[in-house]
């Protein structure tokens, strides 16, 4: 057979197994496959969004509440989309500093309240009121050595919140966030000389090489033997516990 | 069973729709109807009652912008009230983070602070902007308003406008 003949049966052959595979199927199921794809990302976008979202938080302003090195938290969207947040609430905040960080703060005052707080715990007892003006809330971390918060940037309004956390995922069975004014007034900075008990209930953290101070007067982290800041307890901390 | 069938089939699409809806214009693009005078004459506002509320300007408004927060002096954004949280204002952004703009009726320099925007709207007449609250943080922005879609004669798309001499960026 010459060259042109046997090229010509080559590619009569490759035309007609092209032809005998079946494109409108192939192309059909994969649309509807990638449909499918689609409607799964965007249902869960709409739940994520609008219903219940799920979130990792960390750092140390809200010791002892939240872990140092992170949470995964379950976050409601419906509650503060309502406008039904109440004081006492942990709730996830757009950051009026920087827009693309998300922090988690506590709730200490609704539009109309007059809030106390301690300007600078580490430098002093010097304490201020504010007003919250309507449409704000006043937010503060539970480690108040190690938060920025309403303190130092003022009242935020109400827009920046993105949900209420009400729930932290652990290897045992959810446990639910504390949430109430209560047991926070419990945790407030005070200078004692006495072993608080009610701190023993929130210490969650786990990491075995961290140490906080189980004196209430200051939540400290000291990291692998490195102090980050003195404590200045009455008592001396060798009362350190190993956790 | 025939009609029960074509009705659940009717549900499913409907529910499908909708969320893709919900979703696109929770990223994506948003349509957004403009009500209230402060933005005169770029967009002109509808008369509160119907059918007068079908001639009111509608905007198409995009939400790519809110993935880095990145915006420009004189973008016409979307951004929640600070002192209501269900209410969407449409205004003019006029000065970024670090700026320092001229605040209007007072002779005042004022330094935009991190994380926050100065915005006014066109019609300085009866807006209330920045001038009353201050300057608003940009987690409150929700979008960006580019184009006006309806009606038919008013398409267009929205321009940059910064006010002269008021800002300045060192």
């Amino acid at each position: 057979m010459s060259l042109g003949s046997r090229a010509a049966a080559v590619f009569g052959g490759a035309a007609r197994r092209a032809a005998a595979i079946p494109w409108r199927g192939i192309v059909s199921d994969s649309l509807s496959r990638a449909f499918l794809v689609a409607k799964t990302l965007c249902a869960v976008h709409v739940v994520n969004a609008h219903l219940c979202g799920v979130a990792f938080v960390l750092g140390p302003s809200m010791l002892p509440t939240m872990n140092l090195t992170g949470d995964v938290v379950a976050v409601d969207r419906i509650t503060a989309r309502w406008g039904s947040v109440a004081v006492g609430d942990v709730v996830l905040l757009l950051s009026p500093e920087n827009p693309r960080k998300t922090v988690a703060k506590r709730i200490m005052g609704l539009e109309g309240d007059a809030v106390t707080y301690l300007v600078d715990p580490a430098k002093g007892d010097e304490s201020k009121t504010a007003v919250v003006p309507k449409g704000h809330v006043w937010v503060q971390g539970d480690n108040i050595y190690a938060s920025r918060d309403s303190r130092q940037f003022g009242p935020v309004p109400y827009g920046l919140i993105q949900g209420r956390i009400f729930c932290r995922v652990k290897r045992t069975p959810f446990e639910s966030i504390i949430s109430g004014h209560q047991k926070v007034l419990d945790l407030s900075v005070k200078r004692r000389s006495s072993v608080e008990s009610s701190f023993c209930q929130f210490a969650s953290i786990s990491a075995i090489y961290k140490h906080v101070c189980w004196y209430n007067c200051c939540y400290l982290t000291i990291t692998a033997g490195r102090t980050d800041r003195p404590c200045f307890c009455n008592e001396s901390c060798f009362d350190m516990k190993f956790l | 069973m025939g009609p029960w069938n074509n009705l659940w089939l009717f549900t499913k699409k409907s529910i499908t729709g909708i969320i893709i809806g919900v979703t696109i214009s929770d990223r994506y693009l948003t349509f957004v109807s403009v009500r209230g005078d402060s933005m005169h004459p770029t967009f002109t506002a509808s008369p509160t009652t119907f059918p007068g509320s079908l001639k009111g300007d509608l905007a198409l408004a995009e939400r790519f912008c809110l993935d880095k927060y990145r915006f420009s002096n004189g973008d016409v954004i979307l951004f929640k009230c600070p002192s209501d949280h269900k209410q969407i204002f449409v205004k003019r952004l006029i000065a970024l983070p670090g700026d320092w703009i001229q605040v209007p009726e007072s002779s005042e320099i004022l330094r935009i602070p991190e994380g926050h925007c100065w915005v006014e709207g066109d019609n300085a007449a009866c807006s209330w902007d920045s001038r009353s609250f201050g300057p608003i943080p940009l987690g409150l922005v929700r979008g960006r308003v580019t184009h006006v879609v309806w009606p038919p004669w008013r398409m267009s798309q929205v321009e940059r406008k910064i006010p002269e001499g008021r800002i300045s960026s060192y």
